[in-house]
């Protein structure tokens, strides 16, 4: 569909009396909404200034359609979103904004009263375009969430102007950004700040009082000089778990304390804590509205407004948690559901992409916890001879967020299953580790008694270098790390770390661009032999010793790790 | 984050060594253990989904500009759209390292 030409004022020409003060959108919003086709059924929000993202929002309403917020703003992301009938996307030129200060503040718009059933947005769910839903948010759970945020907060910890780092199209963005702010009253400030500088510089040039953000973002404040953020700023944090060394850091370093609110695109906010002197209280108090309750050690939502209407009550969430006086302590997650960076991704979804990418012969993904601030980390293996790993990784990438994407994708030769197929946690990660600097292998031959690959040695592997100039050979040392341990732990599940060479014998060197058969034979009394060759002539024998397992790591189901904040 | 229309850095002089460190740097920093330095093509657009990206997001972007700051003392701008040329390939970062590095310098002396 086409947007007709808007009829209302053109920049600069529209209401902004006062450059100094917050200005207003209601003409803005006036002259939109009359331009918008009267059979409207959906309008794709897809504007990045806020002031143009909260006219579209309120004209959208106003003409009776669905706001759809887009994944991100990139065109395939958009051309998604407007795939449906009676759809129009507004972008920032559609929006005429009047000549404002830089960065302006928002003048809180009204929201609309709308009966609590009536579906106002649309949100993706799930990390996984192609099984990525659209899901609807009534106006109970949007603008109902919106009041809630407002009577919880307002007046204590969000006050106006509200600064945030995370785009208005981003439901939290949407909500902690524009939506609480106008319920409370409260203007917003006009631009989305993402680098640490350009928080600072639009905290102090707008007087904003909130920032509201995600702990990644959050980390990166820790660039910025001792007291460049006033320590009048509250910050909210939301999207996954906050660090207790970045609130302690936003605290030493700043003097602002954070409260942190828990909950999903799916369910809405369930509940918040705030830090005192930079310390997490380990406690969450229910947001107005939300009753919560655990059982056998599982959070469960008995009531909450901000939950879709077809939710089952009681609500089980995918949480551990331990109840606490009206409130309850988060134990981390339960599932397979696990949060990167603010996105969920279901890990059993992400393996079984992975085993659909043409080329790909067996996979395993894992997570853990992200000492960064995304939450958690996804790494994988994958037995993919002969397909290129880029092209693996543009496979996921066209299906999942890219923040999904594992980081690291690692090549093995093959994957240490059991006979029924278990491939336990402890020996994905033990594999992990040990195939991190392994050269290309391939799996030839497996059997009960042996195990046959083929390394190929890379002309350019650093470890030639000194050794020795003009003759090189791969050193023993590299023979060990890069060929016969990541080799051993693909081929049988050890599960403790490499602890002794047990035997070792040279008998001819290897060399760069040498094709070197690996010969390895099951493990016997905690070792591992092997014998490396060369057309058919033995290079290396010798045989290595691995720990036993760590207590209670051995046998350890393949679960997914849950990303325990 | 959309492509830009023209491609930042086209024009700027390379800074080989400083452009192989940040390459570096940058599968170090994010955890890229699957990229070695060598794959990343110095002018190709480091974030987004444009074809030939390195396909990083804004949380990469401020790992990266804490990773630079620990390095090197420079500090990314408070113009989030200057920010967006300055990240956009390997180029146009070692040219901001380059430049930075050297107002450091003057401004020291």
């Amino acid at each position: 569909m086409k947007l007709p030409r808007p009829t209302g004022p053109t920049p600069g020409e529209a209401s902004s009396p006062d450059r100094r003060g917050p200005f207003d959108l209601a003409l803005v919003v006036d002259a939109l909404a009359g331009g918008l086709p009267g059979d409207l059924d959906r309008v794709v929000v897809a504007c990045r200034r806020p002031a143009a993202f909260a006219a579209a929002l309120a004209a959208t309403w106003r003409a009776g359609a669905v706001a759809v917020l887009p994944v991100n703003l990139g065109e395939g992301r958009l051309a998604d979103a407007a795939d449906a009938p009676r759809c129009l996307v507004l972008r920032d030129a559609d929006v005429p904004l009047p000549d404002a200060p830089d960065p302006a503040l928002i003048r809180p718009l009204p929201l609309p009263s709308l009966p609590s059933d009536r579906v106002v947005a649309e949100v993706f769910t799930s990390g996984s375009t192609k099984d990525r839903r659209r899901a609807p948010k009534t106006a109970g759970q949007l603008l109902g969430e919106a009041a809630a945020l407002a009577d919880a907060f307002a007046g204590t910890s969000l006050v106006g102007p509200v600064l945030a780092t995370v785009p208005p199209h981003h439901i939290y963005g949407l909500l902690f950004g524009l939506l609480a702010p106008f319920a409370a009253g409260q203007p917003a400030v006009d631009t989305t700040a993402l680098h640490p500088e350009a928080v600072a510089l639009a905290l102090r040039r707008s007087g904003a009082r909130t920032l509201v953000s995600t702990p990644a973002h959050l980390r990166s404040l820790a660039l910025l000089d001792p007291g460049e953020i006033d320590p009048g700023v509250h910050v909210f944090s939301s999207g996954a778990p906050l660090p207790p060394r970045t609130a302690a850091m936003l605290h030493d370093r700043f003097g602002v304390e954070v409260t942190e609110v828990f909950g999903s695109t799916e369910t809405g906010g369930i509940a918040h804590r705030t830090t005192r002197g930079g310390i997490l209280p380990d406690r969450f108090t229910p947001l107005p509205g939300v009753e919560i309750a655990v059982r056998a050690g599982r959070l469960f939502l008995v009531a909450s407004p901000f939950l879709p209407p077809s939710a089952p009550r009681p609500f089980p969430c995918d949480d551990g948690a331990e109840a606490a006086g009206a409130g309850f302590r988060h134990l981390g997650r339960l599932d397979d559901v696990v949060k990167v960076a603010g996105k969920r991704v279901s890990l059993r979804e992400l393996e079984r992409a992975l085993l659909d990418v043409p080329g790909v012969e067996d996979g395993a993904v894992v997570a853990e916890p992200d000492p960064g601030g995304r939450g958690a980390r996804i790494r994988a293996l994958v037995v993919a001879p002969d397909a290129d790993l880029s092209a693996v990784r543009a496979a996921l990438a066209r299906r999942f967020d890219p923040v999904c994407v594992p980081r690291p994708l690692r090549s093995v030769p093959c994957l240490p299953r059991t006979a029924t197929g278990k491939l336990p946690r402890v020996t994905i990660e033990r594999l992990l580790d040990l195939s991190a600097c392994a050269v290309p292998l391939r799996l030839l031959e497996r059997d009960d008694t042996a195990s046959l690959l083929e390394a190929r040695i890379p002309r350019d592997l650093p470890d030639f270098r000194g050794h020795f100039p003009g003759d090189p050979v791969l050193p023993g040392v590299s023979q060990i790390l890069r060929i016969v341990l990541p080799a051993a732990a693909a081929c049988y599940p050890v599960v403790g770390p490499p602890r002794r060479i047990a035997r070792l014998k040279f008998k001819a060197t290897i060399r760069p661009g040498d094709r070197v058969q690996v010969h390895l034979a099951p493990p016997s009394q905690g070792r591992i032999r092997f014998e490396l060759a060369r057309n058919g002539g033995s290079c290396t024998v010798g045989a290595v010793a691995f720990a036993a397992a760590p207590a209670g790591g051995e046998g350890a189901p393949c679960a997914p790790a849950a990303d325990r904040a | 984050m959309d492509a830009p229309e023209r491609t930042p850095g086209r024009d700027l002089p390379a800074h080989p060594q400083l452009e192989q460190e940040i390459r570096a740097l940058i599968v170090e920093a994010l955890m890229l253990e699957d990229v070695t330095p060598d794959d990343i093509d110095p002018v190709a657009p480091l974030f987004g989904n444009a074809p030939g990206s390195l396909g990083l997001d804004s949380i990469d972007v401020l790992e990266l500009a804490m990773a630079l700051h620990k390095r090197y003392g420079v500090r990314t701008r408070s113009d989030d759209d200057r920010n967006r040329e300055v990240f956009y390939s390997v180029r146009t970062l070692a040219h901001f390292v380059a430049t930075e590095r050297k107002t450091d310098e003057k401004v020291q002396a």
